[in-house]
């Protein structure tokens, strides 16, 4: 213990500190339980939250119908997907003309010098019609 | 008081606070000059103190009361400064003159003439002379608080003291 000086006047301090001290410390301690409460509740809808993007950022992302027609090799035997990309040629074939009722039809292969191009001469006439 | 003990209950704490109120009071008073302000500062050092109460040691509590209480009222004082100076709050109030009697002015003048020379000391001084004045700590308490050692407290005490007492006595009190 200091021996008190006479310099100073010891002053009361004002009245109801004890009081005022619980009330503090609880005020003080709702507000704590209320931030932990937030703080709980945050990290919940982080982690739900978390729950729904992860999976959504993982999935691969889907083509639309037309775009996966587009990329899809053709399978048709008939016209191989080399034909359509130039990287074939098409299977040579003898031409074939269907003359329409009441007409004959002729077909020529013309020879070309071009490998690729094939070139036919078409001609088509009226039958003439017997007589009675 | 028991010793080597860790942890603080609410008893302990209110205990505390009825034994220290007074003497914390007049210590932080020494350095804002407000009652309530004062008052205010005391109790938000018990309620830190309450926040660390798991890890408190029970025989360095007190030290530990009054160094909170001290950072508090140096921290208010430097931000009153602050405020001031941006002149966002108003100075101290003048000293009234219109006491009931005679004695009442002498006695005021005094107080203000002291309130003047204790805000002129440095402020290592004044948390020397506050503590050694008002609190119930002995000088190697005060010491360790402040950090410094014992002796120091002492020659410290006795220097604010002769400045206080030059001050006072240098004409400026009737």
């Amino acid at each position: 213990m200091n021996p008190p000086d006479p310099l100073f006047r010891e002053l009361e301090p004002p009245p109801g500190g004890l009081a005022q001290l619980r009330a503090r410390i609880e005020a003080d301690e709702r507000q704590h339980a209320r931030w932990r409460w937030a703080l709980v509740a945050v990290a919940i809808l982080a982690i739900i939250g978390a729950a729904i993007a992860i999976p959504l950022a993982l999935r691969q992302p889907a083509l639309p119908e037309a775009a996966q027609q587009a990329a899809a090799p053709l399978p048709s035997p008939a016209h191989p997907a080399g034909e359509h990309l130039g990287l074939s040629t098409p299977q040579a074939e003898p031409a074939v003309v269907i003359p329409q009722p009441g007409r004959s039809a002729a077909l020529k292969q013309i020879e070309v010098s071009h490998p690729d191009v094939v070139l036919y001469l078409h001609a088509s006439k009226s039958t003439p019609r017997e007589a009675p | 008081m028991t010793h080597d003990r860790v942890g603080l209950d609410a008893a302990s704490l209110e205990q505390l606070y009825v034994r220290l109120e007074k003497p914390l009071y007049n210590v932080v008073y020494r350095w804002l000059w407000d009652p309530e302000e004062s008052q205010d500062v005391v109790q938000e050092a018990f309620v830190r103190l309450w926040k660390m109460r798991t890890r408190v040691r029970l025989e360095s509590v007190e030290p530990l009361v009054y160094k909170i209480a001290l950072n508090l009222a140096a921290k208010r004082r430097r931000s009153r400064k602050v405020w001031r100076w941006l002149g966002l709050e108003s100075a101290p109030e003048p000293l009234d003159t219109r006491p009931d009697s005679e004695m009442a002015l002498d006695a005021a003048q005094r107080e203000h003439a002291l309130r003047q020379a204790i805000e002129d000391l440095p402020e290592k001084l004044r948390r020397v002379v506050t503590l050694s004045a008002f609190s119930e700590l002995s000088y190697p308490q005060v010491g360790e608080l402040l950090g410094i050692p014992p002796g120091t407290v002492g020659s410290r005490r006795n220097k604010a003291l002769a400045l206080l007492k030059d001050a006072l006595e240098s004409g400026e009190l009737p």
